[in-house]
């Protein structure tokens, strides 16, 4: 017994047939039709469908050399489990992260030596006059928020990150329309045009980072990206002088897939791009994505941040050691915005009724 | 002498069809016919002196008028066309007729009555003047009428009459409008407080790696766009919003009368 194909109408998802005739395809419902080539074709394509497949070469980091590690000390937070490295010059006391004291807890074992870093660009002083503006343009942050700020108490921190390096391969078929609409004495017609739009290729992808600290947050790294990594440059322990870093505890692997995810829709975005059709609207109907050749690198990146407490809750600022591009939290005044919001209501309100009752509206 | 008796057969037929509102003795044409006898003779005065004031002032006619049941197979509304017609009002004006036994209200209008007092004009008026009629007091009805058509007259002078498309505005239109006004005031302060959260929260995750993207690697293997079907939607056209004005018939005299029922 063989298998009856049956194909589905786009339209309204009705069983639809072959019109002999018309030599194409209709559906009995809606009387659609349709170029059966178009539908063969695309019926051919999600059979070759391959699913997400992603592959990567997992190996990053390198061993230290002798004595390297020597002068590299370990601080540990009591508080939130952070562990910090600086170097004997640069004694950790508070936790960058959550602002509880440090102790000391031995020399650095057991960690794998950056490929890579990006040295600071920016100083701890255009870093606080950053934090300084930033906090101060918020005019809805409570007041006590912004007096309570510990400039001093920024740090800078070097961040380690997996960097991951990718060819992607992806296919994406998407559901396209133009609109056109007249009209005659009686009626208003609008007219939608459906179109297969089908995208294939390839795209290499460099460097995206991913956070390799539990206890910086993946959002607050995200969020002052992009690093430039053409300002790498090969790890020496010098760079670390004067600043503090951090130990990876999230392995190569459990990053990967932050990185896949981003890889997929950045590949999704770049096919949609070379759509150069004015549609209308065009609609992701299907996506298969293949990575290959990854490559995992593992650099330190510069950061400077700020930990706040304010009413029981942890802000933290960060601002990009090389771009300078800031980000952060700020909390709202609740009353500030109540007010904002009435006055918006209260004074939109009366704009509406003036027109309502010039237009004779209701 | 057929021409007399003709004559006389239509004075006869025109004193059967109502009280004359024509006193005998001085010519004066009444505003206010109360053969229901529901209004007691000062404020019946008292309302004659405010009707008669607007024709004085505008020559149109204005007039409220109770009876007792029809007094033929007319209808309410041929019975008030006729009314006015035939009892010297001018060419302009409108009439209310209470049939006080079955609770019924015709308003017939004519000339510029039909130009100032629109179907929703019509309908608009009767909704007010019922509660007045459901207790009884044809006085303050009556008064209200009055009060009501001068508002629409003076509104259809100044350009425009209100009509469906320019309501009258009283408190219960304001309250809407009021409420639906700061309905949407609340709904954009709403928007405008969720742009300020995301402002002043914007840490987030990235979706895309875009910045990472090794410029000129994309190769694009396969690209094709492929016309599916094309779907048409039909939609009836809205009518332009004119309102509604005025709907007329030809009465028994020749003349066009606007007018609308309703009942209490």
């Amino acid at each position: 017994m063989s298998d009856i194909l049956e194909y589905k109408c786009p339209c309204c998802g009705g069983a639809i047939t072959f019109d002999a005739t018309a030599q194409k395809m209709k559906c009995p419902y809606c009387d659609s039709e349709f170029d059966p080539q178009a539908f063969i074709k695309k019926d051919e394509r999600l059979k070759d469908e391959a699913p997400d497949e992603f592959n990567w070469d997992k190996n990053a980091g390198q061993e230290w050399d002798d004595g390297e590690t020597e002068n590299m000390s370990v601080f540990v937070c009591k508080s939130c489990g952070g562990e910090i490295v600086g170097d004997q010059n640069t004694a950790a006391t508070e936790c960058p992260y959550c602002g509880n004291p440090v102790v000391f807890s031995g020399r650095l074992s057991g960690m794998l030596k950056p490929d890579y870093v990006i040295p600071f660009a920016h100083t701890k002083d255009s870093a606080k006059a950053t934090l300084k503006s930033y906090v101060n343009s918020k005019k809805f942050a409570p007041s006590t928020f912004k007096s309570e700020n510990k400039l001093e108490e920024i740090k800078g921190i070097y961040v380690p990150f997996w960097l991951f390096d990718s060819t992607s391969d992806a296919a994406v078929s998407f559901e396209a329309t133009t609109v056109r609409t007249w009209s005659d004495s009686k009626y208003n017609y609008t007219e939608t045009s459906f179109f297969d739009v089908f995208r294939e290729g390839s795209m290499s992808f460099a460097n995206i980072p991913v956070d390799g600290s539990s206890q910086m947050p993946d959002d607050l790294m995200e969020s002052i990206e992009p690093f430039d990594f053409g300002g790498a440059v090969d790890f020496q322990t010098a760079y670390l002088a004067g600043y503090l870093a951090d130990k990876y505890d999230v392995g190569v692997e459990e990053s990967i897939e932050r990185a896949n995810n981003r890889v997929k829709t950045s590949s999704e975005e770049v096919l949609r791009g070379t759509i150069d059709y004015p549609y209308h609207s065009v609609i992701t109907r299907s996506s298969s994505v293949q990575i290959s050749n990854g490559k995992a690198k593992y650099a330190l990146y510069p950061v400077w941040i700020l930990s706040t407490k304010y009413k029981d809750q942890n802000y933290l600022f960060a601002m990009n050691g090389q771009t300078g591009k800031f980000v952060g939290n700020v909390p709202l005044d609740g009353k500030k915005v109540f007010a904002l919001a009435a006055g918006l209501t209260v004074g939109l309100g009366i704009i509406v009724y003036l027109i309502m009752s010039f237009l004779g509206l209701l | 002498m057929k021409k007399i008796i003709s004559l006389l057969s239509v004075i006869l037929i025109l004193a059967a069809i109502a009280v004359p509102a024509v006193s005998a003795d001085d010519g004066y044409i009444s505003h206010i016919v109360d053969e229901a006898g529901k209004l007691d003779s000062s404020d019946a005065a008292e309302l004659e002196n405010t009707y008669a004031g607007m024709y004085d002032e505008y020559g149109f006619d204005v007039v409220a008028m109770t009876i007792d049941g029809l007094p033929d197979d007319r209808s309410l509304m041929e019975y008030a066309d006729d009314y006015y017609d035939y009892n010297g009002y001018s060419d302009d004006g409108c009439i209310l007729v209470v049939n006080v036994p079955l609770r019924d209200c015709w308003i017939s209008t004519k000339g510029y009555g039909i130009t100032a007092l629109t179907d929703y004009g019509i309908d608009y008026i009767g909704d007010q003047l019922k509660p007045d009629l459901k207790d009884n007091d044809y006085h303050a009805a009556f008064k209200r009428f009055y009060e009501l058509v001068e508002k629409f007259y003076k509104e259809a002078k100044n350009g425009k009459p209100f009509d469906t498309n320019h309501k009258v505005t009283d408190m219960g239109t304001v309250l809407k409008r009021a409420g639906v006004s700061l309905a949407i005031g609340l709904v954009i302060a709403i928007l405008a407080v969720l742009v300020l959260w995301r402002k002043y929260k914007p840490v987030m995750l990235k979706a895309e790696a875009n910045d990472y993207l090794v410029e000129g690697s994309l190769v694009l293997r396969q690209s094709y766009d492929h016309f599916l079907y094309t779907h048409v939607d039909r939609t009836r056209k809205s009518d332009d919003d004119n309102g509604g004005g005025s709907s007329t018939h030809t009465s028994s005299s020749g003349s066009s009368h606007g007018g609308g029922g309703f009942s209490f």
